[in-house]
């Protein structure tokens, strides 16, 4: 029941995250990732074209429950990241706009708390996935 | 969607109030308006009007294509940045925005450690222009305008500074932050295609 609901939290996350940018210009996008002063114009070009359709992917993915370990694995890898560089940045005191479903969210403790109970979900998310996945392999195998 | 509409309307309908002033940049009716909130003390602000605006200046005000707009957006948790916006707004009625603005911001770390602002106008401005300023900054239609650009801000809403609604085509798109020129003209390029 814990592994539908954080499923279907995170799948419903990432869908939205993947359809606020999606519906706009990718260059929208792209200024929000570029305000993080962390990255070269071609990388901010490349991680707005990509990034999106990713989280679309990794949505979807979750949502249907197929190959659910990888695409756990998968959301919990990309909001760490997430949450590292917005980490990162709100320590060095930059007022920038998070970015994360779209513009006009500013970079708050609030994003950060949302941002850290996301990856605490997607990593119990994994780490159930991943046991039950060797469950069954053990299973499979004693028979 | 409704929020980006409705700060069209609002900014759209403020504007006039500005026609004379030398807050507003360009030709009235280009295809593309940059409307700026900012604040005076905010790092991110100086950066954006020192890097970013001076190349869209050169590059696409100049020419006509795109219309800049300075609006106030003093920030609260900067002690002296209101006072900034009221000088700026002040020597905006004696001719002087941009000569007052471009000082404060390229004095902004001397004046927010030791709130001495006029110490920088007075680098930029005759003696006789900084007394007008001073009495100018003091008078409550100054405050209204600083306060009108404060409230067109929050009903954007402008959550951060610095703040700029770029409309075009009939749709406001607020972008935040102190963005790199290549990025941004990418997208300017975009809205006059």
């Amino acid at each position: 029941m814990l592994k539908l609901v954080l499923r279907l939290l995170l799948a419903g996350v990432f869908l939205f995250a993947a359809y606020s940018k999606l519906k706009q210009s990718y260059l929208v996008f792209a200024m929000s990732i570029d305000s993080y002063q962390l990255l070269p114009e071609w990388a901010v070009l490349t991680v707005a074209r990509t990034l999106p359709p990713l989280e679309l992917i990794i949505g979807v993915g979750l949502l249907i429950g197929w190959k659910l370990r990888y695409f756990a694995i998968a959301a919990f890898a990309m909001l760490l990241v997430f949450f590292s560089i917005l980490l990162f940045s709100y320590g060095k005191g930059m007022t920038i706009d998070c970015g994360c479903f779209g513009v006009g969210e500013a970079l708050s403790p609030m994003t950060l708390a949302r941002d850290g109970t996301l990856l605490a979900a997607a990593g119990l998310l994994a780490k159930l996935s991943v046991s039950a996945s060797d469950r069954s392999t053990h299973s499979t195998s004693t028979q | 969607m409704t929020i980006h509409r409705r700060s069209f309307l609002l900014s759209a309908s403020a504007l006039p109030l500005l026609a004379q002033s030398g807050r507003v940049e360009g030709v009235f009716g280009t295809r593309v308006r940059v409307e700026v909130f900012s604040d005076f003390q905010c790092p991110g602000c100086k950066q954006l009007h020192e890097g970013t605006l001076r190349e869209l200046r050169n590059e696409y005000v100049a020419s006509g294509r795109v219309q800049l707009v300075h609006r106030e957006f003093p920030l609260p948790m900067h002690p002296f940045a209101r006072q900034a916006a009221l000088y700026a707004c002040a020597a905006d009625k004696i001719g002087q925005y941009k000569t007052v603005s471009d000082a404060l911001f390229r004095d902004q770390q001397i004046w927010s450690q030791n709130g001495q602002l006029e110490a920088t106008l007075a680098k930029v401005l005759k003696p006789a222009d900084l007394a007008k300023l001073k009495t100018l900054s003091q008078d409550p239609k100054v405050a209204a305008e600083v306060n009108a650009d404060i409230a067109l801000g929050m009903k954007a809403p402008v959550n951060q500074t610095p703040t700029m609604l770029i409309t075009a085509k009939g749709k406001t798109q607020p972008i935040a932050g102190a963005i790199s020129y290549a990025i941004f003209r990418r997208y300017i390029e975009t809205l006059l295609a």
